[in-house]
Formats: structure tokens, sequence, C-alpha cells
């Protein structure tokens, strides 16, 4: 086997135990690795019981998957899964943490964390060597001051000069918060799915990783050298201008140009506040430019720095999408106010997207009389600073109104209906219980298609969207070769190079085809698992593959006024996609079409679903 | 005499595909430009044009007839 180890790191916290589990190349053949192999683990060993599985219970494990490509591509994505507790599916979560390679140098390809500690305890890890320690002096902080903590016990406990690669949780994951990330180097978070809660309610504040030994050995060395220094080159001379801005060069162009950024809870997708652009954040908040992880040659991230009323508040850039929905998603237009709230969520382990989305969706309900001061506790107001930072901090700590909107926008939702007896889902924006990244399909003119989220296996992922043609990068087979291979989405050059490149890191010899075929295997069956769904949650394709109401909603302001989404043009391509597939008319996998993917073994998942 | 050139871009999952021709060779960076100020929906800073799976350098220059796809590198952010 060459670029991987073919060896699973398995951890049970309820027994304090843990063991090596060797796995065969043919797996990594049809699955990769990252998201794919995820997928195939939750399938394999929770499938037939998916449907009563609770996400936040210790039979739930947190997969943390590294693939074929880490180590050698540039850049250090991993892969965070589990069922997720947003949208009972599966999602594969990307996050770039050292601890990507740091894994992969320790002799494992992934860790499965099994079951649930009585008291908070933290991983560490350093090849062999595995310990399940006590983390009682960690549990309860934030993110800051919990970094300091690790850089001491490194020194002290562990003899290391700086920590290793690491992934940890803030309040809002030791509370259980749905919308809680796992989190990393302060500022990087694996958002999407709410793993930050799975991670919280196994008592794993922490994971630490030491690799020591060399990475796996390469299929064809001379051909890697080969395309490693043309995918560097390629990077730094092609991402110059990214390099230099960063994601953050979004709040000018899907705010002005391609009106698809997410203003006052998507009401709007458009502004002309000159402020709120790459010159607004680089003269206001920039301290440090680039800003990059380990090996990566396109550094989009900045460091940003604020202060109010006497405290300091650090995040990265943000990026564009902490700027969308910690900013104008929530009437914030000025940089510095922008990056404070990011830098509160960062701290506190929430997810800025989930948590600005559940949060928009409450100023909006308040501005429209559904909600009220006597149910908040204080009032709401699009742009007011201070009342969103606290109420960040309430849903962290699930008080008040916290305790309702810690449980993500979906479930926020039913139960504020139900409590005020209307119906208040048409308010959110969201597919399958997860929140809508911030790039809106209303103008037509920013990437994601009509059917991108409505179809999405991941909901709302912005980074996961469904496209036409499959076979194309477009497409979110794409997506899941990229998150299971493992490559950073930035730093991707294309299917044919990466094709190349995985070729000669694994000597598989795949075809184009077949590597699209990998993105079909894995959609396939994370498709079967988000339609089990389960307990609480389960999504019928013919009401749930949509869009929010709001994306049929005329746009009420800027160069495209009056455009909204064709409801005719989303079933017309939804059918079209679900044929590309290989699925039937309510997108439900088609027999022979797991046969064609050798997805066989699975077939008894298929079964359950179409028997109801 | 120089042979007339007529270059296609297309991007996947686009329905605008757009021919340049010209008496001239053409330039990637040139060509690129033009796709997105027609078609939209793309940032020249995160495409890149792929002939035959090989992609193409922003000042390589293109003759004759030729079809290229255009490559979103970028999506989200």
């Amino acid at each position: 086997m060459y670029g991987l180890n073919g060896r699973i790191l398995e951890v049970d916290l309820t027994t304090n135990n843990y063991r090596v589990v060797e796995v065969e190349e043919k797996i990594y053949k049809l699955f990769m690795g990252g998201r794919g192999l995820a997928t195939y683990i939750l399938a394999k060993t929770l499938g037939e019981k998916w449907r009563l599985l609770d996400p936040l219970s210790p039979e739930n494990p947190l997969i943390i998957a590294t693939g074929p490509l880490t180590g050698y591509y540039p850049g250090i994505k991993l892969i965070v899964s589990g069922k997720s507790p947003q949208s009972n599916g599966v999602v594969g979560s990307a996050i770039s943490s050292e601890l990507a390679v740091e894994l992969k140098a320790a002799g494992y390809d992934a860790i499965v964390v099994k079951g649930a500690s009585e008291k908070p305890v933290y991983l560490y890890i350093e090849d062999n060597r595995v310990e399940i320690r006590d983390a009682s002096d960690l549990w309860g902080l934030r993110g800051r001051e919990l970094i300091e903590k690790l850089v001491e016990k490194a020194k002290r406990e562990h003899g290391l000069e700086r920590p290793p690669g690491h992934l940890y949780i803030g309040p809002a994951g030791e509370n259980l918060v749905r919308t809680a990330a796992v989190m990393a180097k302060l500022a990087h978070a694996s958002g999407y799915g709410g793993y930050g809660a799975v991670m919280g309610s196994k008592k794993l504040k922490a994971i630490l990783v030491k690799g020591n030994n060399p990475l796996p050995r390469i299929y064809n060395p001379e051909k890697f050298i080969e395309l490693r220094q043309q995918a560097v080159k390629t990077l730094v001379e092609r991402f110059a201008r990214f390099r230099q801005w960063g994601t953050v060069s979004g709040t000018w162009y899907h705010g002005y140009h391609t009106s698809s950024m997410p203003i006052k809870n998507w009401q709007e997708e458009w502004h002309d506040n000159k402020e709120f652009s790459p010159g607004g954040f680089e003269s206001k908040t920039w301290v440090k430019n680039p800003w990059a992880d380990y090996g990566c040659p396109t550094a989009c991230m900045k460091l940003s720095r604020t202060i109010a009323h006497g405290d300091k508040y650090v995040t990265d850039g943000p990026d564009y999408e902490m700027a969308a929905y910690l900013g104008t998603n929530l009437g914030v237009f000025k940089p510095e106010d922008a990056v404070r709230l990011s830098a509160v969520a960062d701290d506190l382990g929430l997810c800025g997207i989930q948590t600005g989305n559940v949060v928009g969706f409450a100023i909006e309900l308040y501005e429209k009389g559904l909600l009220t001061k006597e149910d908040v506790g204080y009032e709401l107001k699009w742009g007011d600073v201070e009342a969103i930072e606290k109420l960040l901090y309430d849903i962290a700590y699930r008080r008040g109104i916290g305790r309702i909107l810690a449980e993500g926008v979906y479930r926020a939702a039913l139960e504020l209906s139900r409590v005020k007896n209307t119906d208040l889902l048409k308010y959110t924006v969201q597919v399958k219980g997860i929140g809508i990244g911030a790039h809106g399909i209303r103008s037509g003119l920013d990437y994601p298609q009509p059917i991108a989220y409505a179809c999405s296996v991941q909901g709302g992922d912005h980074t996961s969207v469904a496209g036409l043609p499959v076979k194309s990068t477009e497409s979110e087979a794409w997506a899941a070769i990229m998150d299971s291979s493992v490559v950073c989405m930035f730093n991707d050059l294309g299917d044919n190079f990466i094709l190349e490149y995985l070729n000669a890191v694994t000597g598989w010899n795949y075809t184009l085809d077949d590597l699209y075929n990998t993105g079909r295997r894995i959609l396939t069956l994370q498709r079967i698992l988000l339609l089990l769904g389960g307990p609480d949650v389960t999504w019928n394709p013919l009401e749930h593959d949509d869009n929010p109401p709001r994306f049929y909603e005329p746009l009420p302001t800027g160069p495209y006024k009056g455009r909204a989404t064709d409801k005719s043009k989303v079933l017309e391509l939804k059918a079209k996609y679900y044929a590309e597939l290989g699925w039937d008319e309510k997108g439900v996998p088609r027999e022979e079409t797991m046969d064609k993917l050798g997805l066989g073994e699975f077939k008894n998942l298929l079964k359950q679903l179409v028997q109801g | 005499m120089q042979s007339k050139t007529r270059i296609c871009l297309k991007l996947a999952g686009s329905e605008c595909t757009l021919c340049i021709e010209s008496s001239n060779c053409i330039s990637i960076a040139y060509a690129l430009d033009k796709y997105m100020e027609e078609c939209g929906r793309v940032d020249l800073e995160h495409i890149v044009a792929v002939e035959g799976g090989r992609i193409l350098g922003l000042n390589e220059v293109l003759c004759g007839e030729k079809e290229i796809t255009v490559v979103r590198l970028v999506r989200g952010g």
C-alpha cells in the first residue's frame, strides 16, 4: 500500500481502551479516505441501527480522517465526521490542522473515538503511545485560554517545545450546542455537521497528536516531486491576488458584484458599503498578512485584531463566510465589529455560519414581532453588536432563549413554531437542518446552481454543493473526492491534475471515470444514510429536497432586484441530477446503481429506506 | 498569411459558451477576461483554462481552432 498507513486508531472512552484496526487497500480504493472512509465506517458499523442512533449518544463515533493525499498535496485539511446532530446524516466537515500530517506520521490514517467518558478527558497520541488523560483543568476553558494551557502542557507533560497538532472544543461543544464546531489553532473550525457537540457528548475536550515517523512511502517518487513542484508553482503564481486578499475579497465581490451575500437573514443579498470590503478589513483590522498553515503555498488567511471596551479580540481573516454570517447577515457593516463577533464565536467554539444563521433568524423574528423582549430578555436589533455578542454567549452556555437557539436553526424554528403556534420554518434559510453557506443562488451569478443546496447530501453546506454535470468539478461528486483524498478546496487544480497526483502517490492507476465513480459511490451512501435519518428528524425528499422559501422571493435591492430562483428550473435540474446519479425520481438510489458502484453490501440499508 | 484564430471557452455546468475569433493569436489572460465579462458567475483569479487536461498559463498564447475548458478553482470561501 502506498500513500496510506492502512491503520485506524480506535479509542473507546467508555472502556478506556484503544486498538489498531487494519484496513484493506480495497476499501481505500473504493472510498479513498476522509469523508468517504468515514461514510463507509458509519454505514458498515451503524447502518442497520442508523434510524435509532442519537447523534449525541455514546454510540455515535467521532471520526477524524485523513486521506491518501494528506501530507503530499499542499495544504493540511482533515475531515471530522460521524452522524450529524444537525442533518442526522453524514457530513464530511473539513478543517485545517497540522494534526492531519502528525496523525499520518504517527502511523494512522484516521481516529475513531467511540463511547463517552464520565469525566473530561483529552487524547494524547504520539506514535504508538495513546493516552486518555484527565482534562478537568481544561474543561470550561474558551479557545484562547485553552491554547495557552495546551502550550504549557505540551512543554511540561510531553517535553515538546510547542503544542503538537491539535483539535479541541470550546464551551459550546461542552454544552452540546448543535451549532458547535470542532476547532483548531484559535480560529479554524470544522463547523458543518455540529461535531463540536458530538465531541462534547464524549466529554472529550481536545485531541493532541505528535507523529515522529516518515509518511508512508510513495508509489512514484519522481513523478510526485514533479507534480508537487508544479502544484506549488501554479498555486503561488495563480493565486497572488487570493494570497493578498484571501476569501474576504468576497465581502465586496459577492456583496456588490454578484449580489449573493446574506444580508439580514437573507432578506437582501446586495450591499454597496465600501467600508465592508477587503480594503476596509485590511486598513481596520489586519495585523498579519498572509497567515498560512503548514505547507500551504496559497496562504489565504489573515490575522485580525480589534479592541472594544478594553478587550482584545483576535481571529483569522475573518474569512468571507464569517464576515458574511457574523457581519452582513446580522446587519453588521463595520469590519471591526465583524472581527469582534467572529473572535467571540471562535473563542466559544461556535460555528460562525450555523450560529450566524440562527441569530439572523432570531433577529428577523424580533423585527417582525414574533419574538419579544420578554422572550429574549433584551432587545434584538440588526447591527447591535453588544446584544449579538450577548446572544452568542447565551447560545454557547444554553441560557434563556439561547437554550432554544442552541438547537440550530431548524430545530429552534420547530420549537418556536410550537410555542408561538405559528409556522416559523418559512423564515429559516437552511436545507435539511444545515444553514446555507454565504453564497446565494437568486442572482444566478455566484457559483452554486439552483439545486446546489436542495440536492446536496450535506444540506446547506456551501463546500459540498450539488451541480451538473456530475462528471465535472462543478458537482458534489467532486466535493466528495476533494474531501476524501483529502485536498483543501482552495488548492484544487482541476480533476486531471488531482487524478495524476493521486496515481503518483498511491499507484492505483485510476482513470477519470474511476475517480468520479468514487465520488458517486460516496454520495450514494451518504444519501441513503441522510434519508434514513432519525431518531428525532427524518427528511422526505419530495418536501425537503428544495430551497428555503426565501430563495423563491425576488431580490428586493441591488442591480439584480427582482431576480428569484425559478421553481420549475429547480424541478427540471433535480430530475436531471437524480437521473445522472442513477437515483430514482425521489432521489433514492436505485439497486442497480448500488451494484454498479460496488455498494452491494449496503443494499439492506436501501431496503430499510424503501420499506419506510 | 496568418490563419484565423477561434477559441471557444466553456465552464462545466454553465450554459454560457464564448467563442472568440481573431486574425491574431489570443492570450489565455485575454480569453479568460472576456469569458468572465460575458458569462459572469466566475472571478478571473479563481479560474484556469484547461486544454486536454493541461492547465494553461495566463501568459500562454493560442493560435488556430481550440476548445478550452474553464475550470473553477475556488468555490466558496
